[in-house]
């Protein structure tokens, strides 16, 4: 493969690379002069350069340490860190030929690069100043070249176009050289585009975002942790629904006795068996909720003597002793519902120790279809009754017989509440007390 | 110099007075006197180049190492058991020596020099004494803390930093 010498010009000489040296990570890196003891002022500068995270070069070749020979001294600036790259990629690559302290063209030298300008982060190539004064200090080595027949690549930033072709109409044997293709110019944006027009681009190639270790970890532990928590979902579905499906089952087949059974267990179970329980319960509520939602309840107080019927206005509260009352229930949903209305005395409830035998109860069943009305008559009575209506979108007989039951106790009461919720049912319950009323007169 | 810095070295000068007992006749010809030391001291860029030929005479080299004592420096005193012959790193609560060999010349060594608290002082110079023998090197600019010396393993300065019974100081 053919070998670069590589050329770092300054405002004051023509600098060629005597040496470079990996040193030990230690050891920060140097820029002496032609193998002196004597680090060079800007070997801060170049440290800065080549160590990562500020420099590029341990980035660009895998070590963080080097020390390089020159063979004049640079003692300030920063054009020289384009060269400087370059000339560690190429002596990374093994196409370095290196400069001697007396003569920079050695009889290996078949092409070089004349490089000038700083490099950022980025490997972006930008502006140097002083380009006329360092074109000028190389006139005499760039002629040497020619007569050598070394091939001379010139490197600069595409933003230093302008000034060269300005330099270049002020110099007849620039110009000729150029003309002539002794001399190539070569203006880059960054070092890739360099690499890439000298037909090395295999040597430096863009950076894709390679995944270091740690990100590589994180992603498989993050792949680790989406299986692991779509399995443990997956076996709490399964839990969840081994628990589910017999309610589910039993509430279909309307086997209601084992369906309560079951449900009061779970109450009691595991925390998945509570879980189940509670979610049930919540579907439940909102189903009772809806139908409870779009059923709507008048009282229509009335008197048939001429006499009363002023006293039993719609509308007033409290409602005369003296009417009876008519029960409308609406249905304002879409569906149809079913409905029981059961009438018993509060007395069979609160006073049953008192009570020989039970006073009785009616129950009322019926259907209303979506935007209809239900009237039923309360016949009026001398004590305080209870009304509970039930509700429901289909028609369930077993339904006649908790209501059956209800009045013979309160705890029943209480038992067919929790039933028909647990059912998904909707319920209201009215009281009508039979009070007197004392007014104040005075 | 202002008057109060002149009285000031005058002062300082008469506490080293006792040092002049050990100048004999014949240094005295050879120009060192206590206030020599002291100008030394004082302007160690002025005598850089004249410095290791003055450590040579072990009176004046006591002296300055005193006056370094006293008058501030930072400092290592010698390893007590050092399990080598030679040895390539140190360290005390001021600052850490390393001295690593360069893969260019197996006779070149960097000398490693870590400061480890920040320190008002100007530092200038690194001197070594051993068995009174000195030498001393100009001390780069630091970076980061961090100085660092090219040395050769065949000069004194070599052989007197990798000595376990070394004194450094640096100043």
């Amino acid at each position: 493969m053919k070998k670069y010498t590589v050329i770092i010009p300054t405002t004051n000489n023509v600098v060629g690379i005597n040496d470079i040296v990996e040193e030990d990570p230690l050891v920060s890196s140097v820029i002496c002069e032609n193998n002196n003891l004597e680090a060079l002022p800007i070997s801060p500068f170049y440290n800065s350069f080549v160590k990562s995270p500020t420099g590029i070069i341990e980035k660009l070749v895998g070590h963080s340490s080097f020390r390089i020979d020159i063979t004049k001294p640079i003692h300030n600036g920063k054009s020289w860190q384009l060269a400087i790259a370059i000339a560690h990629i190429f002596f990374k690559n093994n196409i370095l030929n290196f400069s001697n302290e007396k003569q920079l063209l050695t009889k290996k030298t078949e092409e070089i690069i004349w490089a000038s300008g700083t490099i950022n982060s980025n490997l972006e190539i930008k502006k140097i100043n002083y380009l006329d004064q360092k074109i000028y200090n190389s006139m005499n080595f760039l002629e040497n070249c020619i007569k050598n027949k070394v091939q001379i690549n010139i490197v600069l930033s595409i933003q230093n176009k302008n000034d060269f072709n300005s330099l270049l109409s002020n110099n007849a044997f620039l110009k000729d050289a150029v003309k002539i293709k002794l001399i190539k110019v070569l203006f880059f944006k960054n070092l890739y585009d360099l690499f890439d027009h000298l037909n090395l681009k295999n040597i430096l190639k863009k950076q894709t975002k390679r995944l270091s270790f740690f990100q590589k970890s994180k992603k498989t532990l993050s792949s680790l942790s989406i299986i692991f928590v779509t399995v443990l979902f997956a076996i709490v579905f399964n839990n969840v629904w081994q628990k589910t499906s017999p309610l589910l089952n039993l509430n279909d087949n309307k086997n209601y006795s084992l369906l309560l059974t079951t449900l009061k267990t779970y109450r009691y179970g595991n925390l998945t068996e509570r879980v189940v329980a509670y979610f049930y319960d919540y579907i439940q509520t909102l189903q009772s909720n809806e139908i409870n939602k779009q059923m709507r309840i008048n009282f229509i107080p009335y008197n048939d003597l001429e006499s009363n019927k002023l006293k039993c206005i719609q509308g007033s509260q409290p409602i005369n002793h003296v009417c009876n009352l008519n029960l409308e229930v609406s249905n304002i949903g879409v569906d149809t519902v079913f409905l029981w209305v059961l009438k018993f005395s509060n007395f069979n409830l609160e006073e049953k120790a008192f009570q020989k035998t039970n006073k009785k109860s009616d129950i009322v069943n019926g259907m209303i279809k979506s935007n209809e009305a239900f009237l039923i008559d309360i016949k009026n009575s001398h004590e305080p009754i209870t009304l509970f209506i039930v509700y429901s979108k289909e028609f369930d007989i077993k339904i006649i017989d908790w209501l059956k039951r209800v009045d013979r106790e309160k705890s029943l009461l209480e038992t067919t509440i929790k039933r028909i919720k647990a059912f998904g049912y909707g319920y209201t319950i009215n009281s009508i007390k039979n009070v007197k009323l004392i007014e104040n007169k005075s | 110099m202002d008057n109060k810095d002149k009285i000031s070295d005058t002062f300082l000068a008469l506490n080293y007075l006792n040092l002049s007992k050990n100048y004999s006749a014949s240094e005295l010809k050879s120009k060192f006197n206590i206030n020599m030391v002291w100008d030394v001291y004082s302007n160690p860029f002025k005598y850089q180049n004249q410095i290791n030929h003055f450590l040579k005479n072990k009176v004046f080299s006591d002296a300055y190492f005193l006056i370094l004592k006293n008058e501030g420096c930072i400092y290592q005193a010698k390893l007590n058991a050092a399990s080598n012959e030679r040895v390539f790193s140190r360290s005390s609560n001021e600052f850490k020596i390393k001295i690593v060999k360069s893969n260019k010349d197996e006779d070149v060594y960097y000398l490693i020099i870590k400061i480890i608290n920040d320190i008002d002082l100007q530092l200038s110079n690194l001197y070594v004494i051993c068995d009174n023998k000195s030498d001393c090197v100009k001390l780069p600019i630091l970076n980061d803390k961090q100085a660092q010396i090219l040395i050769k393993k065949s000069d004194n300065f070599f052989n007197l930093i990798t000595n376990p019974n070394s004194e450094i100081f640096i100043r």
